[in-house]
């Protein structure tokens, strides 16, 4: 089937206005000899001329449906008997050979399109927007094909690096290493199943590290390395109140732990009425004669028990309130018996009742319990879990969040010499309901692999104007900010070199940076094959059931329209002549 | 030519020489191949190998065997040359025709058994020439080795050699000075009579107390060297060509070396460690000795051990620490006394083995005494030795003698007086009379019924005495009673009863049959201790308690005394035992007395509790800053540098450096108990502060080095980022208000 068509059709408009003004013209010319009997045939024949120069001028073509060809797009890691397969079945297949970049023209005849081996990258998915792809993914390759880590972590903390291996070679083994090809842990593989592994190190400095997974084979010889980048914030000084009824064996040991680790810490103990024990450490002595927004403000977390919650003012216990729903401040209830009959401060947990007093952490550490539970419900959010059991929750209160635990006697573990025990169950139990740092720009790490020459989207949050971001040479990069949230920017750039680089985002009185680490376009070739094979599945998913027809519109000679101008032309010539004889 | 028994011959003589030979081969190689593996000197073994050939050639003298001996031998040695072998060499014709057949007849001999003749090798002779040999060897070695001269021109041995930098490498060109003699000399402390010890290796490790003198000699005259250790400077004193420095071991640490050549250049050496060991306290152990030994005062009160003292540097004295505590309670009493060991202690020696006998009597104990004792040894260091001492073993002579219970002691009186225990025997003799009631007459039976009411009256009335009753009052007003009783019964039963009654109304404590002692002595026994007996309520005796039951305890009596005065002991028993129940619990009711002392608190009132003056009480502040020395800032700061550094290859600065010398400190802190493991990385920062070692491979090294070295950081809770805008607290408030 056929459709008649013009080539130039997107030029009607300018075409129709000058035929119009032609005509218009012609008949301004004609209208003296109204009169004459050949005025409606010289009117008519004026029009097919007109008409004829528009067509010519639009060159009219008919549209045919075509027979277009196959293609299969030969991309890393394809394999020769898939490929021979395919020609097999169609000899006449078309191969184009993919390199991490495609021309359009290339594929402008293919009606479908293979994809062989690992697929396109994602960047050129658009390429491929409108054709018949039918992706056939080869396996994933052997190697670390996917890891999961946190590319930012804090000194001190354990820092855990999760991978998959494809078929790994029995012997073989995976090494972390921290800079200076310090081995920190290791893992044997003992069957060439896909394996699941853990490794574990603990940060000793602050900086932009890079680790390594490094694979050995049986008799240590290297075989690959793959970066991991790390950045490694320095140890924050937390401010931390702490307000009791009384003083007990739990607040005196939590007290020491958070002063030793250089926390700023205001300690305030009843010791009868209107009378305070107060202790200051690592800040200086400064009065507390009543809790005030201003105080609080500086405050990242307020540790309380219930009693000194019930011997807190009216407005005190506002100002509290409003610290932690408006600026999101932390407060921690120190848990006596009374938390789980009483009232409860600021918001309510509701807990069921256990025979246990004890019970088995995640790492296996034994602690008292006071013979409660969480109560596992929708607006709480468990902080710490052994099992199904919730041992600690935080409920949020706007921006803030109010914690408190089941947990009890656990300045135990200490005695028991079990001082890291002590350490990472506090850590665990304080750190999500610290007030979190408010950043003037918030950069969002999207955790995506930055390669070398591939494009780098970065977004940011920031409620800032002027500003500029550079990069690492200062050179200013292009931004472009959401149109429907205000405040949202991102950037996208291509970065040349591999390592840790910085972006600077600068106005005249604040610089912020955010580090970021550019992987050599050989790392983690594994890992990146799979990712694409994935996003090519998913992409190309829904394309491969219908074919797009590909029609072709062929001109329709222009000399048939010249003709019947020229004779039109030629009539209205030589009428005049002919009516003066 | 020669002629079959001349050729026989010389073979004899050559194999005879190769035997020569063979001893003088072996003669120089064996001390040659000895004194390599003693010295691994290839050049020495070869000249001693030489040496020993040319005196084993002049000993043995192989190459020259005139041919007269080896003809004399073969006539004395073999038995039938009958002396002719000598026949062979001379010329046929010059011989007679019986000497011809004289020859002819020992050539024969001389091809039939020459070959079984040994040549007269000495190999006795060889093997004290060689043993001769070896030992003078060894002898010149060990003196040699022990002067230090061994060879005193060689240079210092590769391993030992100090690398030494110039601090401005641009300044380098002229060449630098070396160090062609390098020695440590380590003196020990002169009670360990271990003398001293040269070594070439720098990295010392000396028991504390030595003297360490370090020498240096260059190839090159320089300007002056000093010795770096912990910061400090120390001039070494030029002594000729050889700079010196001697110090005293007190402390592990690391120095280096640094000189100034003519030209001014500075250099360095690479860091060395020095280690201290200390000397360990003696150890002393007893064997074949139970902690506690106890002995019948009969027996032969020895006891007898084994003591083994040891001790790493010399053991200076030991003797045994004995004390014998006598008596017990507060009047124990002590004795300590030294005892030496039977066998003298060897000063210096490391370890010592001793049998000790202790006599317990030689310690003049008696039963009931015991004896404590321990060794105590101790070293030799100076200037003040260790000391241990053992465990402490217990020795006891048994008592036979036993202590009593003393009736409640604790009260310093003992307020119980002994007619308590009358009331027993009172029931005794009751059921005694029921007993043989049968056997006895009425009248006799009567009769010793009222005699026993008439003891269990005056029971009554002592204890009456306690209460504050009056005793002779209170003995007239009964008398009305059984005064009435006794007009009833009778004539008999009221002549005993008068009697006895008479008898007592005088003195009635005095009358008391069951302790006549005491009586006489103490007509009222609580004169002594109660001066106000007025009142008879008032007595301070007993508590009111106490005076219920013992008023109790007196009625009872009264109806005991009754029945019996009824001539019905039967009856009377229950009253007996009664009042024996009641007196006992009197009894023990003064033992309760220590317990009831305690402090009893009277109870709060609820309405006054909290409500005490408060004014004094004040509020308390304190105020304490945690240090972060244990933090190690440097030292994680230098680990993020370098990771810069090795990253951007870029050139270390001057802030750079000051890092890296502040990690340097730190790590040398960190370091000081085992110098050793981080030698080398302190060695790497050490160089890289003055920016000598700045190639990558290097940098990584010294990173490796000191994340190891770095101890782990505690869990702690940190912050996270995050970013509010006002569309979540729009969110937020829209949450809220739904709640």
């Amino acid at each position: 089937m056929s459709d008649f068509t013009f080539i130039n059709i997107d030029y009607w408009i300018p075409v129709l206005f000058s035929t119009v003004v032609l005509f218009v013209v012609f008949l301004i010319k004609e209208w003296s000899r109204k009169s004459s009997s050949t005025f409606v045939i010289r009117i008519g024949v004026a029009l097919v001329a007109i008409l004829a120069l528009a067509v010519l001028a639009l060159k009219p073509a008919s549209r045919f449906e075509i027979e277009g060809k196959q293609g299969v797009l030969l991309t890393q890691g394809y394999q020769e008997s898939q490929l021979d397969s395919l020609k097999k079945t169609n000899p006449k297949l078309e191969e184009v050979i993919y390199n991490d970049h495609i021309l359009q023209s290339q594929l402008d005849s293919l009606r479908k399109v293979f994809i062989l081996g690992t697929g396109v990258q994602p960047y050129d998915f658009w390429q491929l927007a409108d054709k018949n792809v039918a992706f056939l993914s080869g396996a994933f390759p052997a190697g670390i094909n996917n890891v999961n880590y946190k590319t930012s972590a804090v000194e001190g903390d354990a820092w855990n690096v999760k991978a998959q291996y494809a078929k790994p070679k029995i012997g073989n083994q995976i090494v972390l290493e921290a800079p200076g090809n310090l081995a920190i842990d290791s893992v044997r593989f003992n069957r060439s199943q896909d394996t699941v592994f853990s490794l574990q190190a603990r940060l000793k400095a602050p900086g932009n590290f890079v680790y390594e997974l490094v694979e050995k084979d049986s008799t240590g010889i290297e075989i690959q390395r793959e970066p991991l980048p790390l950045h490694v914030l320095p140890k924050q000084q937390l401010n931390i109140l702490m307000l009791n009824a009384f003083p007990t064996f739990e607040i005196k040991y939590l007290k020491n732990f958070l002063a030793a680790l250089n926390h700023k810490v205001l300690v305030r103990n009843r010791l009868t009425q209107g009378k305070f024990k107060y202790e200051y450490f690592n800040r200086e002595r400064e009065t507390l004669q009543s809790l005030n927004t201003t105080v609080l403000e500086t405050i990242d977390l307020v540790i309380l028990d219930g009693g000194a919650w019930n011997s807190l003012s009216r407005k005190e216990q506002y100002a509290v309130r409003t610290a932690v729903a408006q600026q999101g401040m932390g407060v921690f209830l120190m848990p006596d018996e009374n938390l789980f009959y009483g009232n409860q401060p600021l918001l309510n947990f509701k807990f069921t009742r256990t025979s246990l007093s004890e019970i088995n952490l995640e790492n296996g550490v034994r602690v008292s319990i006071f013979g409660y539970l969480f109560n596992p419900s929708s607006d709480i959010n468990a902080t710490l879990k052994s099992g199904n059991s919730l041992l600690a929750a935080q409920r949020f209160l706007g921006f803030g969040s109010v914690s408190t635990t089941v947990l009890t006697n656990t300045y135990a573990l200490q005695l028991k010499g079990n001082k890291a025990a002590y350490k990472a169950v506090w850590s665990e139990l304080l750190k999500p309901v610290l007030r979190a740092e408010d950043e003037v720009v918030y950069w969002e790490d999207s955790h995506q692999s930055v390669y070398k020459n591939e494009p780098y989207d970065i977004q940011f949050r920031t409620t800032l104007n002027d500003f500029k971001v550079q990069d690492a040479s200062g050179a200013s990069l292009p931004v472009s900010g959401d149109p429907d949230i205000e405040d949202l920017w991102s950037v996208t750039f291509y970065p040349e070199q591999s390592g840790w680089h910085q972006l600077q985002l600068k106005t005249d009185s604040i610089v912020s940076t955010h580090s970021y680490y550019v992987l050599d376009s050989l790392d983690w070739q594994a890992k990146s094959s799979r990712a694409r094979i994935l996003a090519n599945e998913n992409y190309f998913k829904s394309s491969a059931s219908e074919e797009t027809p590909l029609y072709l519109k062929q001109a329709i000679n222009p000399l048939y329209f010249l003709m019947i101008f020229l004779l039109a032309m030629g009539y209205l010539w030589l009428e005049p002549k002919q009516a003066k004889d | 030519m020669r002629s079959t028994g001349q050729h026989n011959v010389l073979k004899f003589k050559q194999r005879w020489q190769t035997h020569l030979w063979l001893q003088v081969v072996l003669f120089a190689l064996i001390p040659a191949a000895t004194l390599y593996i003693l010295s691994f000197q290839i050049a020495l073994s070869l000249l001693v190998f030489i040496l020993m050939g040319l005196i084993g050639l002049v000993i043995f003298k192989p190459f020259s065997i005139p041919i007269s001996r080896v003809i004399q031998f073969v006539d004395g040695n073999l038995q039938n040359s009958e002396y002719s072998a000598a026949l062979v060499f001379q010329p046929k014709e010059e011989l007679t025709r019986l000497a011809q057949i004289q020859r002819y007849r020992t050539e024969e001999k001389i091809a039939a058994e020459l070959k079984s003749l040994q040549p007269p090798v000495h190999y006795k002779r060889f093997g004290i020439c060689l043993l001769g040999a070896l030992a003078t060897l060894l002898i010149v070695f060990t003196v040699f080795k022990a002067t230090g001269t061994r060879s005193p021109n060689h240079s210092v041995k590769p391993e030992n050699e100090m690398i030494v930098r110039a601090v401005d490498s641009s300044e380098a060109q002229q060449i630098p000075p070396k160090i062609i003699k390098q020695s440590v000399k380590l003196r020990y402390p002169a009670y360990t009579s271990l003398g001293s010890r040269s070594t070439e290796s720098m990295d010392i490790k000396a028991l504390e107390g030595s003297q360490i003198t370090w020498s240096l000699q260059f190839d090159q005259k320089v300007d002056s060297v000093f010795m770096e250790s912990q910061s400090t400077q120390y001039l070494m004193q030029p002594n000729g060509d050889t700079y010196q420095r001697s110090q005293h071991v007190s402390a592990s640490g690391f120095y280096n070396f640094k000189f100034v050549d003519t030209l001014g250049n500075v250099y360095i050496s690479d860091l060395h460690s020095i280690e201290t060991m200390y000397d360990e306290a003696p150890q002393v152990d007893i064997f074949n000795l139970d902690p506690f030994t106890s002995f019948e005062p009969q027996d032969e009160k020895t006891i007898r051990f084994e003591i083994q003292i040891t001790d790493d540097y010399g053991i200076a004295d030991a003797f045994i620490v004995a004390t014998v505590s006598r008596g017990s309670g507060e009047s124990v009493k002590f004795r300590e006394e030294k005892i030496a060991f039977n066998t003298a202690i060897a000063t210096g020696t490391k370890q010592q083995s001793l049998l000790q006998k202790i006599n317990l009597d030689a310690l003049n104990m008696e039963p009931g005494d015991e004896l404590y004792f321990y060794i105590q040894a101790q070293d030799l260091k100076t200037p003040k030795p260790n000391i241990a001492r053992s465990e402490t073993y217990f020795a006891v002579i048994k008592d036979t003698t036993q202590y009593e219970f003393v009736e409640a002691g604790g009260m310093g009186v003992d307020l119980i007086p002994d007619y308590f225990r009358s009331q027993r025997q009172l029931i005794i003799d009751t059921e005694k009379l029921i007993k043989n009631k049968s056997k006895l007459s009425t009248k006799a039976f009567n009769t010793t019924s009222n005699e026993l009411a008439f003891d269990q009256k005056s029971l009554r009335l002592k204890y009456g005495e306690f209460m504050g009753d009056e005793a002779e009052g209170g003995l007239a007003a009964q008398q009305g009673d059984p005064g009435a009783i006794e007009a009833e019964t009778d004539d008999l039963l009221a002549e005993y009863s008068h009697k006895h009654d008479g008898a007592n109304e005088h003195n009635l404590v005095e009358d008391e049959h069951e302790h006549e002692e005491k009586e006489g002595e103490e007509e009222n026994p609580l004169e002594k201790y109660v001066h106000n007996h007025d009142d008879p309520e008032e007595s301070t005796l007993f508590a009111k308690s106490l005076k219920r039951k013992l008023r109790a305890a007196l009625n009872i009596m009264w109806d005991a005394e009754l029945h019996l005065r009824m001539y019905d002991p039967k009856q009377s028993l229950p009253y007996q035992y009664e009042a024996l129940e009641l007196i006992q619990e009197l009894k023990n009711s003064s033992r309760i007395y220590v317990h009831r002392i305690g402090f009893d608190p009277p109870p709060i009132k609820e309405d006054k509790r909290l409500s005490g003056e408060l004014k004094d009480v004040d509020s308390f502040t304190k105020q304490e800053d945690f240090k972060e020395s244990e933090n190690f800032k440097a030292l994680r700061k230098a680990i993020s540098r370098l990771e810069q550094l090795i990253a951007h290859q870029r050139e270390i600065t001057s802030v750079d450096q000051e890092t890296f010398e502040a990690a340097g400190n730190e790590l040398a802190a960190l370091a000081i108990e085992h110098p050793g493991n981080y030698l080398e990385t302190l060695q790497q920062l050490r160089w890289i502060s003055k920016n000598l070692n700045t190639q990558v491979e290097d940098l990584k090294r010294l990173q490796n080095g000191l994340l190891k070295a770095l101890p782990e950081q505690e869990a702690n809770p940190s912050k996270i980022k995050s970013h509010y805008s006002k569309l979540d607290a729009l969110l937020v408030k829209k949450l809220d208000a739904d709640e």
